[in-house]
């Protein structure tokens, strides 16, 4: 008898650069034996198609995956599809203007969509699938809605179900409710809800007894189960297959402007939120508890995809990286002597001896989460971590050559200019680390506890205007549909936050001519500064106190915290000893050499300076 | 000890740097310059490998050279340029031309990996056969380019991945053990937080 062919679909805007993490665990918990499975890469299709038809090259469609999330364009772009004709097109190209964005290629591409997805579901229903399961997440709801309204009209028994993390509580009810030619929504972590799905689907399993599930009754009406709260043990999260990914890029016309990385997870959840959740993240939803796949079997699997895929770039996607690895798993992966380049991303109060740790592993990207520089903002956003924890992190990567993606953010509920102030006056001080990419205000993102509790700041709320230009739906279903939310700016004005971001394009301007070491003649510590927004100017400390000081502020201390610091060292003879440091303390913050957070202090010179190249 | 004051410079790369000294703990100035000849072959070899070890751990050398004119110049133009030498217009079109980590490789579990962005496009070579591997590991040092390395590594000669001069042979590529810093992130995950763009 032949086997039922199950489709895995990834739309876009998924990365052209990764794999899809979801298709890549799907597959390997279908059966072989019970079932056939094609893989459909679409974004890599889409990909080729627009660089063919329209001119739009990979590194424009990666744009609009990573960078317009909050301006919805990837999502309006299929509206066309999803509709059948052109959508709002004057309106939304009127939208981005306000943002200073440009509506090309939007335009163009939204008139493509339609027929591209025309085209997609042609070949996809001409295998003659029973199910197409698609997966969405970020900018992949309307492309996956478009073309599964298509499926069903081209071949109406095909059993459509869509999954992912956009589906996550009351969105996929809303998903379930509002787009009737969806069969299924599955809600949940995979590895649990997909085998039951297809229970439901090839056995006698009655769907209302799988948890999270949104199934239609015989009359068409719409049933969502209450979701469980069962989560994947960190061993027993599958490792993904990305053959049929790679295979399919080996034959793409756009395989010579990719950069493949093979995408990981080590852990889900996050550790931190556990502890306290960030106030403005709403990126683990119900799931936060942190589980982690243990050291030995993680470095096994990287090695394992390494070798399979002979991809040595590698992206894991958790949201933190498990603290015990800096003794097992990284430790491992340095002795293997391999030319990795992983990015992680992690807590941004690692110490000196942990960035070594990383960079010896091959961790040569790391996503730390620093998000400002100044503790009042950071304590409102219960990051966990103060100003100059994230200086001496910035000014430990510069050493160890490791590159850190961070933006900075305002608007928090209860911040203040004062909180700002120390911050900007110091922004010149901090342009030979590496800067942000960019600043902006916060966006309130469902599942944060800026959402959860409007007590918190956030009084008012409707979702971001961009989803007026996405869903023709009644508001209370668009308002459970999405993840962003439009609400009054909280804390720094535009026009304060202006002056912040002049200062940070100073900085990204100055990075590349900039350099503030410190290095060791033998008797004194020389410090030459080098920063593009001064004069050249070296200094020389000569005396064993002023060494001992700067040595001590190589990591945060207050003025008695470098007085305890120092007390072990031999400084010589100083009778008071509190005033002589608070001195040079004093010195190094009148030379613009130490950062100070209110009344603590770390130095701001480097060891080296890395080689540093613009992408 | 040169390997004392920097962990990553290997003990016996020391020997061939007696005459330099560190400015800093990734900057080296070495003393007289180095002779680039057909007719010393191993020596200018065994100098070059060293400089493009350097440049993989991400060691800035600053050095002067003088370079014969029966050296194959264009073959080590990937590698970091002298600050000085002669012939002055050689060095100075070394020097504009160069482009680090344009030729690079790097080692994977039972493979190797070699970027070529030589010439304006980009290649690629995913070296898996044993026989290549192991003469791309022979290569990694000055090696005399005998009948049977030269059957060993056809492939990798005939691409110009290897610098062959006086009958001898080197590896041309950099293994990169030091990445550097990228300032927009080349490795971008879409799910950063709280972003408006």
């Amino acid at each position: 008898m032949e086997r039922p062919l199950i489709a895995l679909v990834c739309m876009p805007w998924q990365s052209l650069d990764t794999p899809s993490l979801a298709i890549g665990i799907l597959a390997t918990l279908i059966d072989p034996r019970q079932f056939s499975v094609q893989q459909w890469h679409a974004n890599l299709d889409w990909g080729a198609y627009i660089a063919r038809e329209c001119g739009v090259a990979p590194d424009n469609y990666n744009e609009v995956g990573n960078e317009s999330f909050f301006v919805g364009t990837g999502e309006w772009i299929f509206t066309s599809a999803l509709y059948g004709r052109p959508w709002m097109v004057d309106e939304y190209c009127a939208f981005l203007m306000k943002y200073d964005r440009s509506s090309e290629p939007a335009r163009l591409l939204h008139m493509h969509a339609a027929g591209w997805i025309g085209q997609l579901a042609h070949n996809i229903v001409s295998t003659k699938p029973s199910i197409v399961a698609l997966t969405t997440t970020f900018l992949q709801n309307v492309p996956s809605l478009a073309l599964a309204r298509v499926i069903k009209v081209q071949r109406p028994n095909t059993v459509v179900v869509i999954g992912g993390g956009n589906c996550e509580g009351v969105q996929g009810q809303a998903l379930h409710r509002s787009f009737p030619f969806l069969d299924y929504v599955a809600r949940g972590e995979g590895e649990f809800a997909w085998p039951a799905l297809l229970e439901v689907v090839f056995g006698d399993r009655d769907p209302s007894t799988v948890p999270g599930l949104c199934w239609r009754a015989t009359d068409g009406s719409s049933h969502a189960n209450s979701e469980s709260h069962h989560l994947v043990p960190g061993n027993r999260i599958p490792s993904p297959s990305y053959s049929v990914y790679f295979d399919q890029l080996e034959n793409s016309p756009i395989r010579g402007e990719l950069d493949p990385k093979v995408v990981l997870e080590s852990a889900r959840g996050c550790w931190w939120g556990e502890v306290q959740h960030c106030t403005f993240c709403g990126l683990n939803g119900s799931a936060m508890t942190f589980r982690s796949k243990s050291p030995e079997r993680f470095h096994d699997e990287l090695k394992s995809a390494t070798e399979s895929y002979q991809c040595l770039d590698i992206m894991v996607v958790d949201n933190i990286m498990d603290m015990k690895y800096f003794n097992t798993l990284l430790p491992a992966l340095a002795a293997d002597q391999c030319d990795w380049r992983i990015h992680y991303e992690v807590k941004a109060n690692l110490k000196a001896q942990h960035i070594r740790t990383l960079a010896a592993a091959g961790v040569v990207h790391i996503q730390p989460g620093i998000e400002s520089l100044s503790t009042s903002v950071l304590k409102l956003m219960r990051k966990g971590v103060t100003a100059a924890q994230n200086v001496q992190l910035l000014r430990q990567c510069e050493e160890e050559s490791v590159t850190v993606s961070w933006n900075l953010l305002y608007g928090f509920p209860g911040e203040t200019v004062q909180d700002y102030e120390a911050m900007m006056s110091q922004l010149p001080n901090l342009v030979h680390l590496q800067p942000p990419e960019g600043v902006a205000r916060i966006v309130l993102e469902r599942f944060s506890p800026y959402f959860d509790d409007p007590g918190l700041g956030f009084y008012e709320r409707c979702p971001a205007e961009c989803y007026r230009f996405i869903y023709d739906l009644p508001a209370d279903a668009v308002e459970d549909l999405v993840y962003i939310f439009d609400c009054p700016p909280a804390g720094l004005t535009e026009a304060r936050a202006g002056e912040l971001r002049h200062g940070i394009t100073e900085w990204r301007r100055l990075y590349f001519d900039s350099s503030l070491v410190a290095r060791s003649d033998g008797s004194a510590i020389v410090i030459e500064d080098r920063r593009a927004n001064r004069e050249p100017m070296d200094y020389r400390l000569a005396d064993p106190l002023q060494q001992a000081v700067v040595r001590a502020l190589s990591e945060p201390h207050s003025i008695p915290g470098v007085l305890r610091r120092i007390a072990s060292d031999a400084v010589g003879d100083c009778t008071n000893l509190h005033a002589a440091a608070s001195d040079i303390v004093k010195w190094l913050e009148a030379r613009d050499l130490v950062f100070r957070d209110r009344d603590t202090y770390i130095s701001l010179a480097t060891s080296i300076v890395p080689e540093k190249v613009a992408v | 000890m040169i390997s004392r004051v920097n962990p990553r410079v290997p003990a016996a790369a020391s020997r061939a740097l007696d005459d330099a000294r560190w400015i800093a703990p990734n900057q080296l100035v070495v003393g007289g310059p180095r002779v680039l000849t057909a007719s010393a072959p191993y020596r200018s070899l065994a100098w070059l490998a060293l400089l493009r070890d350097l440049a993989g751990l991400g060691i800035r050398v600053q050095w002067s050279a003088v370079v014969r004119t029966d050296w194959p110049c264009l073959l080590v133009m990937t590698l970091p340029p002298p600050i000085r030498g002669d012939p002055p217009g050689l060095i100075e079109r070394w020097q504009t031309t160069y482009e680090p980590l344009s030729l690079l490789w790097r080692q994977g579990p039972g493979f190797a990996l070699i970027d070529d962005c030589r010439r304006g496009k980009t290649r690629r070579w995913t070296l898996t056969s044993p026989r290549l591997l192991r003469a791309w590991r022979l290569l990694q040092d000055p090696r005399r380019l005998t009948t049977g390395l030269s059957r060993l590594a056809f492939e990798l000669l005939e691409e110009d991945l290897v610098v062959a001069v006086g009958g001898w042979a080197l590896a041309a590529p950099v293994r990169v053990q030091r990445w550097p810093v990228t300032v927009a992130g080349t490795l971008r995950t879409p799910t950063s937080a709280g972003l408006l763009q």
